[in-house]
């Protein structure tokens, strides 16, 4: 019997040390985020985080397709091109879910620091990282702000839904639409919070600074119409880096013109994005408008690094999309302009212009009444942002004013398409599956 | 294993018939079969105090020597082969003595049972048990040991449809939703973590199936599913050596290509034109990316620019669609497989020792073309008793190496991106040399002068057949070591230990004339301003390996004890616990520039961006294949088991078990995971009152109790995946969300019921057992769907509950006995299962396309559809239903379809299944005949998707049938040819009511022919016979709807023997 007493004294010392051989971790890959390096890995991941909607831009008027190609394109692409009534005929959006997939993520990283380096410490690292989530999160509101809800007109932003604002990384947090006030609020908040924890220049392309968030808020005050903010905004911006390429130091017959953004070699770039993968943008089947294309003169070094040409147009150079220097220099130049200062604006819109010729051949524009310059500058606004993701937010906010209101017209099939301005076509519909399982209000369509 | 001499004394008794001797000291005798009291011969008799034994003779007499005085008591062991042993204890008279021995027959309720803790006398069995034979083991032929429950376990079937994997079982349903679905298996009473085909059938004793909670719940939170116990052969104790062999060679047909239907090359190319005039490839000519067309396409560029004249082009064009690429296939890339086995095996025991040591080659010559397989398994066991065997030491060594060439290049027979090849190419000339076909780019580019300074561009699949070196290897090594001491009389303790290491390597050697390496090296080709090349990539092989070593480290301490109080009451019960580890450590590598010869490699710059040769307009990488894992799973639990019967009448089971891991974290395991079961048994025949004369036997069985099961890719925490900084272009590692956090996990408990009878008549002419049960799944871990502005689409935690009832039985019969005997088998299962609780938001399309996607009160695999309404008379459009009217628009009939209003056609597993096999003897021949059934289930039969047909890529043989002029809507379903893709018409139709099939069918599964010749068994066995019966008239095989090809009929010749 005794022997008996030994195993079951063997048993249970072998009880007594499985807690460590329990707390072993399945797979080693995985990771329970816990400290600032796992946050940055988060962040880092730019397959999500440095993604942005492409249904604006496929709905706006910079590109155009053969009617070949329209009906080779998966539905949700199509009912945008088309700007048909229903988008997503009970499909799940890319458009919607991407952006708060990074929502979420940036909620994880806020909420895993809660706590840690409080405001005001010295803990760089840190702040960097509250920093940079609440960038990328205003950022993603930004983007479906301009997709999912109305125009943001200052009187009546009160009355309209906005987009739900998630704060939390609990999933189980209900969530309304709020309004539009609301969501514009949170933005333009987080951003400024944010510029205070960021660093002036990121290490990597993809990661956010100072100068990404001065330019980010620039343009969200821009599409408020608060153009004074936007002015300071795009001077804080160029006052951090002003530095443009001289495009005739490029070699513009080379397959790639520009230097890659990623990691860290373009010097225009403030901060990386690339569309979500729709096949509207993959090249070679998808052309630019042909007014615009032949807007480009000959001498605009534009022409060529921007697209290749095929017959008579160009077809889409999907290289660079996000946060750009020569942006800034359009915000300045247009809201100059709009509170009076036609001078700086030109001055300003010359500045970057004549980089963008080749040597010697460009004349610098001269105007002096206030719409003529506006129209110039919004006509070269069109040409240097193409494929920027910002045509879709421009045509929004200028159908507001008579003047540079666009109605949006598609032939396909000898069937024509019209878009005319400040349509209720210009919010999308929120997706379905949104819609059915938390209940949030639906876009008149 | 257990002590109960007494009890055997007291049955055997019975079977020791006195007779009169012929005056002669020691010990004379005859040894007789009880069932037709024929001699037994070469059985082994020793009588342990005279320290003798001896083998009985042809006509089964035996003599031991040995003065002895009258009224000695000796202990007699008698066994042989096949039979149940006696251990007697014997009164010396002047009589001698006839042993009658009760031959091993096939009847589930004659086998020991094992449930990998325990072997369990099944007399004493409360819960549901099939074993499995050796007879039945070696009825079939096969490389692989599961493959042997087919059609012999009742609830236990094999499932060939698409979400299942190769050798994907359930047993009574399937109680889980995306938690691993598959039994346990258990090798020698540990769980085996390698490749279970790595076990030689012909190493394989018996093979227990646990289903219930009360043989299962010893299990734990693995037995969910059930779990399969497969004991290999063992040496006896005091028995001679034996030697057994068994050898055979399988042939098997060639695969028959023209299964699933196609469209005719003939149709293919009259679409293709059509496209081409329709402008569809308009697009396509001379692209930036070099983007390939097809050869008709290609000729029709031609044609158009005037490069080639309309007559030729029309001659070529004939001449290919005369082409079928299957007939190409069919020469060239397929063959007969051939397989042969060869196993040998020695086992005996002397008084303190028994061994056991087998050897097996297995060499398979598979269907595809240069594909082969080979496997060797070396097993030794040994157990040496001490101490007046109150210490036993066991060992055993297992060793698997098995070598494969997966050089069939088959699977890869792709163009542009993946799609099928069209089915006009043609591989091979007719003196059988390899042709070119399109794959990746444009014809006229890889033909044009200025890409000859690269490796040739051609893409030629029979060459590329011919060069593979793609061969994987593994190496799977089993020790294990016990110790027993018996403590006392009727308790013993017992230690033991595993060691299990599964190396696996693949090395896939792309030499520089494969197209997979000419295609890489030429695409990074970079050409210099003076002209001259240089290779990012560089010449020579590329080597792509994948190594993974699995170890894993059991140690479990066990105390039995097994008592007897007055043949009253007997109590049995094992406890104790054990440490389970796992670790598998993986990695991918590529090597390039890779000189086999000198095992030389060279570098690559996988950071940097470089244009791509065909299409300098884009950049990429250079492929980096380099990856590891690390993954280990920590296990410790602690289990008991107790058996009370009292009378040999009434039997109590009850059984629990602790599980823990570190699989869920922490937090959630501190609860761990109690599961436990309960049995009641009563051997109503037993019963004074029981006077039912044709069944002198009848059992009545009562179980109740919980398994578990297990979701290793969950965790309580927020957890996210790591990526290494070589795929970054940023050079940082980053990180990928996978599980956002769920402190409310838990496992996943089965909540098992089940009630039994077993039976047999007087004679055990007919003999069986019924099985009602009903298994409730809690806490069944599901996705719910979650609103995507919560940053996820799904949310997987504990979402559902499912609910299983069922049938099982089992029936024996004896129809006729004496020279011609013919016994039948009959196998049939109930199987109805209906997800409980479970509230999703998912529209009526996911629903119906997506199979898998629970639906309360509906089986957890089914089948739904649209109410199909017909082909239009006018267009041939299909027609389904809006409104309750007659419609043909597609999508507000898809959008207006909710879980609600869809068409639910039923199960698609089937509800009833069995099998029955019929036996017959006559004198020295047997056959043995097996047909199976799967009843009461639908399919989903494919058809034409002019979504590929319009996109020039085929699809399927429908296309012949397809409407054509109003009228055809009488005599077929198939809709017209669109003018264009309309994504809704297509699902419409693919899901729709009209391409629902009823599954059920009988097939004539196998056939064994046996010759016994002395010691000489020969045996012929067919397999994969024949359809019987199916209810679908389309041309598929409900088991196989979405393989290219039926599994071919097999037929082998073998010989075994044992002496």
């Amino acid at each position: 019997m005794k022997k008996t007493f030994l195993y079951i004294a063997a048993l249970f010392l072998l009880s007594s040390c499985t807690k460590d051989f329990l707390d072993k971790k399945p797979d080693k890959s995985l990771l329970v985020p816990t400290d600032a390096a796992d946050f940055q890995a988060i962040l880092d991941n730019y397959n999500i985080m440095n993604v942005m909607p492409g249904l604006g831009t496929i709905a706006s008027d910079h590109y155009y397709l053969p009617g070949n190609v329209v009906k080779s394109l998966l539905p949700v692409q199509q009912n945008s091109y088309l700007w048909k009534d229903d988008i997503f005929e009970g499909q799940t959006a890319t458009d919607w879910n991407t952006p708060y997939k990074q929502v979420f993520y940036a909620n994880v990283v806020l909420d895993g620091l809660a706590g840690k380096g409080s405001d005001g410490s010295n803990d760089n690292s840190i702040n960097n990282l509250k920093g940079s989530a609440l960038f990328y999160r205003s950022l993603a509101f930004y983007n479906l702000s301009q997709i999912f809800a109305a125009p943001y007109v200052e009187t009546t932003a009160v009355n309209l839904p906005g987009i739900p604002i998630r704060l939390s990384s609990d999933v189980n947090v209900k969530v309304g639409r709020g309004t539009l006030k609301g969501t514009y609020q949170q933005i333009v908040g987080d951003l400024i919070t944010a510029m205070d924890l960021l660093p002036t220049k990121a290490a990597f392309k993809n990661r956010p600074s100072k100068a990404a968030c001065a330019a980010l808020l620039a343009r969200t005050y821009l599409c408020m119409g608060d153009y004074k903010d936007a002015g300071i905004l795009a001077g804080k911006c160029l006052s951090i880096t002003d530095e443009l390429y001289n495009l005739s130091d490029l070699d513009p017959t080379a397959d790639f013109p520009f230097p890659e953004p990623l990691p860290n070699d373009n010097k225009e770039v403030l901060f990386y994005q690339g569309f979500v993968s729709y096949s509207f943008f993959t090249r070679g089947r998808t052309l630019v408008d042909s007014t615009l294309y032949r807007s480009y003169t000959s001498t605009d070094l534009r022409k060529p690094m921007f697209f290749y040409e095929v017959g008579n147009t160009g077809v889409i150079y999907s290289g660079f999309t996000g946060i750009g220097i020569d942006e800034q220099y359009l915000i300045k130049a247009e809201v100059s302009v709009r509170s009076g200062d036609v001078v700086t604006g030109i001055n300003t819109l010359n500045t970057l212009l004549q980089t963008r010729y080749e040597k010697g051949t460009y004349k610098a524009i001269v105007a002096n009444e206030r719409d003529a310059a506006l129209k110039l500058i919004l006509e070269e606004r069109r040409k240097e942002l193409v494929g920027r993701d910002l045509r879709w937010t421009d045509l929004r906010r200028l159908n507001n004013e008579e003047a540079t209101a666009t109605t949006l017209k598609r032939i396909v099939d000898g069937v024509t398409y019209v878009l005319p301005p400040n349509d209720k076509k210009y919010v999308f519909p929120i997706p379905p599956d949104e819609i059915q399982r938390s209940g949030i209000q639906q876009n008149p369509r | 294993m257990f002590k109960r001499s007494l009890l055997i004394y007291c049955i055997f008794q019975l079977f020791i018939m006195p007779c009169f001797s012929q005056a002669s000291s020691g010990l004379t005798g005859r040894i007789i079969s009880s069932t037709d009291k024929s001699p037994v011969s070469k059985a082994f008799i020793s009588v342990k105090e005279w320290q003798r034994s001896t083998l009985s003779d042809e006509d089964g007499n035996f003599l031991l020597n040995r003065s002895t005085g009258r009224g000695q008591q000796v202990n007699v062991h008698v066994s042989c082969a096949g039979f149940h042993n006696i251990d007697t204890l014997l009164i010396m008279t002047e009589r001698s003595v006839v042993f009658v021995l009760r031959p091993m027959v096939i009847n589930i309720n004659e086998v020991i049972v094992n449930t990998g803790y325990q072997k369990i006398n099944p007399e004493r069995l409360t819960g549901a048990v099939s074993t499995v034979s050796r007879n039945m083991i070696e009825r079939e032929v096969s490389t692989d040991v599961l493959r042997t429950l087919q059609d012999v376990v009742p609830g236990l079937i094999f499932n060939h449809d698409l979400t299942a994997g190769q050798n994907s079982i359930s047993i009574r349903g399937t109680s889980t939703i995306y938690g691993n679905a598959q039994p346990l298996i258990v090798v020698d009473n540990f769980p085996y973590d390698g490749d279970i085909s790595n076990i030689n059938p012909n190493d394989v004793e018996s093979v227990s199936v646990l289903k219930d909670a009360a043989s299962a719940s010893i299990w734990g939170a693995r037995a969910g599913n059930g779990v399969i116990v497969i004991t290999t052969k063992k040496g006896r104790l005091s028995s001679p050596t034996q030697v057994s062999f068994n050898s055979n060679l399988t042939v098997g047909a060639k695969p028959g290509l023209f299964y699933q239907p196609k469209m005719s090359s003939s149709d293919f190319i009259d679409v293709e034109k059509r496209l081409f005039s329709q402008g569809y490839y308009d697009g396509l000519e001379n692209t930036s990316d070099q983007s390939p067309v097809s050869p008709v396409v290609d000729l029709l560029f031609k044609v158009r620019n005037g490069a080639v004249s309309e007559q030729s082009a029309n001659q070529s064009i004939t001449a290919m669609k005369s082409n079928d690429i299957r007939n190409d296939l069919d020469k060239y890339f397929y063959r007969n497989s051939v397989k042969q086995q060869y196993a040998l095996n020695i086992s005996g025991g002397g008084e303190n020792q028994v061994y056991y040591l087998s050897g097996g080659f297995d060499r398979n010559i598979e269907n595809e073309v240069r594909n082969d397989f080979s496997r060797v398994t070396v097993n030794a066991s040994n157990t040496f008793d001490f101490l007046n065997h109150k210490l036993s030491v066991n060992t055993a060594f297992n060793f698997v190496y098995n070598k494969a060439a997966i050089n069939s290049n088959i699977n890869d027979l792709t163009w542009n991106n993946g799609v099928s090849l069209y089915p006009y190419a043609s591989l091979a000339d007719v003196n059988g040399n390899a042709l070119p076909v399109v794959r990746d780019y444009a014809l006229s580019f890889i033909s044009d002068p200025a890409q000859q300074k690269l490796l040739d561009w051609n893409y030629r699949p029979l060459d590329d057949l011919h060069q593979q070196q793609n061969y994987s290897y593994s190496r799977d090594l089993r020790l294990q070591g016990g110790l027993k001491y018996n403590i006392l009389p009727w308790l013993n303790s017992n230690l033991q230990y595993l060691y299990e290491r599964s190396q696996n390597d693949n090395e896939n050697l792309h030499s520089e004339q494969s197209y997979f390496t000419r295609n890489l090296i030429n695409r990074f080709t970079q050409v210099t301003a003076d002209g001259s090349l240089s290779y990012v990539i560089p010449r020579g092989s590329i080597l792509d390996s994948y190594n993974s070593i699995l170890e894993s480290n059991n140690v479990r301490l066990l105390l039995n004890a097994d008592k007897n109080w007055n043949n009253v009451h007997h109590l049995e019960f094992m406890g104790g616990a054990e440490l389970k580890s796992v670790n598998v450590q993986s990695g991918n590598n590529r090597k390039y520039g890779y000189d086999e010869e000198h095992a030389l490699n060279s570098n690559v710059d996988y950071v940097n961006l470089y244009p791509l040769y065909y299409n300098p307009g884009s950049k990429a990488n250079v492929p980096n294949y380099i990856t590891n894992g690390d993954l280990t799973d920590h296990y410790v639990s602690y289990f008991a088991n107790a058996t009370y019967t009292f009378n040999d009448k009434y039997i109590a089971t009850a059984s629990g078990r602790v599980d823990k891991s570190n699989l869920f974290g922490v937090k959630t395991n501190q609860k761990g995971v109690p599961l436990y079961s309960a049995g009641l048994a009563w051997r109503i025949s037993k019963e004074k009152f029981y006077n039912v004369s044709f069944l002198p036997d009848l059992k009545l069985r009562l179980s109740f109790g919980y398994n578990g099961n297990i979701d290793k890719t969950l965790s309580a925490y927020t957890t996210a995946q790591y990526y290494g900084s070589s795929v970054s272009q940023i050079g940082q590692p980053y990180a990928q969300i996978i599980n956002p956090p769920n402190p409310e996990l838990s496992w996943e408990k089965v909540k098992i019921i089940n009630a039994g009878i077993d039976f047999a008549s007087k004679g055990r002419r007919f003999s069986g057992s019924v099985d009602v049960y009903q298994k409730n799944g809690i806490n069944l871990i599901g996705d719910m769907p979650f609103a995507p502005s919560t940053g996820i689409l799904s949310f997987r935690g504990n979402t559902a509950n499912t609910k299983t009832t069922g049938i099982d039985l089992n029936l024996v019969t004896q129809n006729l006995t004496g020279q011609f005997k013919w016994n039948t088998s009959t196998l049939f299962s109930f199987v109805h299962d209906a997800v409980s609780n479970y509230q999703t938001f998912y529209s009526g399309q996911q629903y119906i396309q997506t199979e898998g996607i629970p639906v309360q009160g509906r089986p957890l695999y089914a089948i739904y559809s649209y109410k199909w309404g017909g082909l239009d008379h006018d267009s041939g459009n299909p027609q389904g239903y809006l409104d309750g009217k007659l419609s043909q628009d597609y999508g507000s009939i898809v959008n207006a379809t909710t879980k609600d209003n869809m068409i639910y056609n039923g199960s698609a597993r089937p509800v009833f299944f069995g099998a029955v096999r019929n036996n017959f003897t006559y004198k020295n021949f047997s056959l043995s005949v097996s047909i199976n059934y799967k009843l009461h289930y639908y399919f989903r039969r494919p058809s034409v998707d002019y979504t590929t047909v319009l996109s020039g890529i085929g699809g399927n043989g429908d296309y012949s049938k397809r409407w054509q002029q109003p009228g055809d809507e009488l005599i077929t379903s198939v809709p017209s040819m669109p003018d264009q893709i309309d994504y809704y018409r297509e699902h419409f139709y693919t899901y729709s009511s009209a391409l629902v099939e009823k599954g059920d069918h009988i097939r004539l599964q196998d056939i064994q022919l046996g010759y016994q010749w002395g010691k000489l068994f020969f045996y012929a066995y067919a397999d994969n016979v024949a359809m019987i019966w199916k209810a679908t008239k389309s041309s598929y095989d409900p088991d196989y709807v979405v393989s290219g090809y039926l599994p071919p009929r097999t037929i082998s010749l073998g010989l075994r023997s044992r002496f």
